[in-house]
């Protein structure tokens, strides 16, 4: 009986854990650039990806709000995320506003990095979003053939 | 209208209801599209998600194999990507598709230089 409880707390525990610490891919947009012929013949796969971890501040207080009662310190911290969302994170939007959107630049960079006096060819761009409780990971990926 | 009927014609307007689904474009792309035109070449590839849970987009990248293995002695240009999303009872269908001209690798070498000169002759003419 003790062997069963122990069980069935660790499956409680470890499935919830599982999905919460792994996080869901969200998929915004992946974009194809041309395909080389030769490219599949001599060429070196390569990949890169650039990401911004951020917040989000509604679903934040959407979970502060059903933590605590009416009053609740809970409740008035989520009164306020909500508050701070609707002044700095309203307007369309791919994923979650993110508080730096440089991370993206240096995309270029490092694909040049990647295939130093290579052409770059057969690239798909994917931008995706890695979706924890409150937390998101904000990602730009590319993958691409180098051809020297 | 008798009973029988009636009962055909809920399930019919039932199943209709479940298998159809609302679709939406999320987004689309388009490369240069070349002067020669060739065979159309068109890949995708789709991912069933239950309540819109995946956890990773790893199929994605596929896509480009995909379409080179439908074009294998040549390159493909003018790309057009669709990133599709159809939303059914609890299951959303994420698609994307891509499709461009299959042309000839010294068609596409041609296409290159044409560039290469273009950009070149307006670095001379800044000059």
């Amino acid at each position: 009986m003790l062997q069963i409880i122990k069980q069935a707390t660790i499956l409680g525990l470890v499935i919830p854990l599982s999905f919460v610490l792994h996080g869901c891919a969200v998929l915004h947009k992946a974009q194809l650039g041309d395909i080389d012929g030769r490219s599949s013949k001599n060429g070196t796969p390569i990949s890169i990806k650039v990401s911004e971890t951020t917040v989000d501040f509604g679903e934040a207080a959407r979970i502060a709000r059903n933590l605590g009662g009416s009053k609740s310190g809970a409740n008035v911290l989520g009164n306020a995320a909500s508050t701070y969302e609707s002044y700095f994170q309203y307007g369309p939007r791919t994923g979650t506003p993110v508080f730096n959107e440089l991370y993206a630049r240096s995309v270029p960079n490092e694909l040049a990095e990647k295939c130093p006096g290579g052409r770059i060819t057969d690239m798909i761009s994917i931008r995706e979003t890695r979706a924890y409780p409150v937390v998101k990971g904000e990602i730009v990926r590319v993958d691409a053939v180098c051809i020297k | 209208m008798s009973k029988i009927k009636m009962g055909v014609i809920s399930t019919v307007i039932g199943a209709m209801l479940i298998t159809s689904g609302c679709t939406y474009t999320r987004a689309i792309s388009q490369t240069n599209v070349p002067s020669e035109r060739g065979k159309v070449v068109e890949a995708s590839v789709e991912r069933m998600m239950f309540l819109g849970i995946a956890f990773d987009n790893d199929d994605v990248p596929k896509l480009v194999e995909k379409l080179r293995d439908k074009c294998p002695n040549g390159a493909i240009r003018g790309i057009l990507t669709k990133d599709l999303s159809t939303s059914y009872l609890i299951v959303i269908v994420r698609k994307t598709i891509a499709q461009g001209y299959c042309i000839k690798e010294n068609l596409a070498a041609d296409d290159a230089d044409t560039n290469l000169k273009a950009a070149e002759l307006e670095t001379e003419a800044k000059i």
